[in-house]
């Protein structure tokens, strides 16, 4: 497979959130802001393509049996490398995504690259591969962010797109509005792209 | 003689995971201690801005100046003009507002239960001590979107000039009560709190946490004064 086939297959085919539904929690808590979405989502991308590069550099001389420890210290020590970015230079934004930084290091779709794609493959491959699907993990939050911000507090980006006469939707800013949305989305990807009949 | 080779052995995963543990370990050290103190830097920052922001009027209105100029300059503002002092029998920080060595307001940090861990605070009161001149909520774990709703800007402006303690108040003073009202309808009086839909915990906390801590605090300074 070339860099640019592994792009888009993590990126878009085999997209983590809606073809593999991993890395819903966050995908639900960080999205009412889309300015949340899009760190969330740098960070996940930075995140997952520096593991991804790491674990597949050291995959030959990883023992087998400790295999999931070492990814996992991996994947927490960048993660934790984020974590101390944002709050040195972004500590605004650091406050408002709060915990779920930290949380990346459960994200499911870290792990599962690391385990089905940078332990198997080269690391400049895996580290494409962790762009990709960092970046399909991103546009999900995006879209999900865009719907919610604008319908929960009448802005994009925090810049105000509703007029005086828009009534902000309350539970646009609440998780379960997340719910509802990445269902709708998945079932919209799942009709209209992989065809799925139901 | 059979020969195991090293990578077979029990000896080297634990010594593979020793290594990667410093590597990593190291790094993350190297990267924290690199960053540290502009992180320090960034949250003293951040609290002397609140500290301003809650005196600004007063300041203002003693300087003849536009509070959001005060705010701006927050850190020219806090060296010429806060200072920060002690309250004997009390364990907190205590700031005031001093002009021509005229004391204008206090700004006291506080702390109380939420529904998930501390709430801190940081209230503006009067020199008298009577009186809530504002409120800002620095740090909280409450639930997000519902009780942390608690930091918005509606919220914490209902928390200002607010007379919490009766002119004559004893020494002994206790705080008026607060009262929470549904979100969005208007209160009768300045007593009346509208509270965060979905977040009555949190809102009752805030409001407990108010009126403990004022307590606290005008007691102490009546003890001090009487001494």
């Amino acid at each position: 497979m070339t860099k640019k086939q592994i792009f888009f297959a993590s990126a878009i085919s085999e997209n983590s959130v809606w073809r593999q539904i991993l890395g819903i929690c966050s995908a639900l808590a960080v999205t009412n802001l889309m300015m949340n979405s899009l760190i969330m989502g740098l960070g996940v991308i930075f995140s997952l393509a520096l593991s991804g590069f790491t674990i597949s550099l050291i995959r030959a001389w990883t023992p087998r049996s400790v295999r999931m420890m070492v990814q996992t210290l991996i994947i927490a020590s960048y993660v934790i490398i984020v974590d101390i970015f944002l709050k040195a230079n972004l500590p605004e934004i650091s406050k408002q995504l709060g915990p779920y930084v930290g949380l990346i290091i459960t994200n499911c779709i870290l792990m599962g690259r690391a385990e089905a794609f940078a332990s198997q493959n080269k690391p400049l491959d895996s580290f494409v591969d962790g762009i990709g699907a960092g970046v399909g993990y991103s546009m999900v939050l995006l879209i999900i962010g865009f719907i919610r911000e604008l319908f929960g507090f009448g802005s994009i980006f925090g810049i105000k797109a509703m007029g005086a006469w828009w009534t902000n939707w309350s539970i646009m800013v609440m998780a379960p509005s997340a719910f509802f949305i990445l269902a709708m989305f998945i079932w919209i990807i799942n009709v209209k792209y992989y065809k799925v009949k139901g | 003689m059979s020969t195991t080779p090293f990578k077979d052995t029990m000896l080297y995963p634990i010594l593979f995971m020793l290594v990667i543990c410093i590597v990593f370990v190291g790094m993350l050290a190297v990267m924290y201690r690199s960053s540290e103190g502009k992180i320090e830097s960034q949250k003293l920052d951040a609290y002397q801005k609140i500290v301003i922001s809650l005196l600004a009027d007063p300041l203002a209105e003693a300087l003849e100046a536009k509070p959001l100029i005060l705010i701006n300059d927050y850190k020219a503002t806090y060296e010429s003009y806060v200072k920060e002092i002690k309250i004997s029998g009390l364990d907190k920080r205590v700031f005031t507002a001093v002009v021509e060595d005229s004391v204008l307001a206090y700004c006291v940090d506080i702390s109380g239960k939420g529904l998930w861990g501390t709430m801190r605070a940081l209230i503006a009161l009067s020199p008298d001590l009577k009186s809530l001149k504002g409120l800002a909520i620095y740090d909280q774990m409450e639930t997000p979107c519902l009780g942390a709703r608690i930091g918005e800007q509606w919220f914490l402006d209902q928390f200002s000039q607010i007379q919490v303690i009766s002119m004559n108040g004893s020494t002994n003073g206790s705080s008026h009560d607060f009262e929470l009202i549904p979100e969005g309808q208007k209160p009768a009086n300045q007593y009346q709190i509208q509270q965060i839909t979905g977040a009555t915990i949190t809102s009752v906390s805030v409001l407990k946490m108010l009126k403990n801590e004022i307590d606290l605090i005008y007691v102490a300074k009546q003890k001090q004064v009487q001494i």
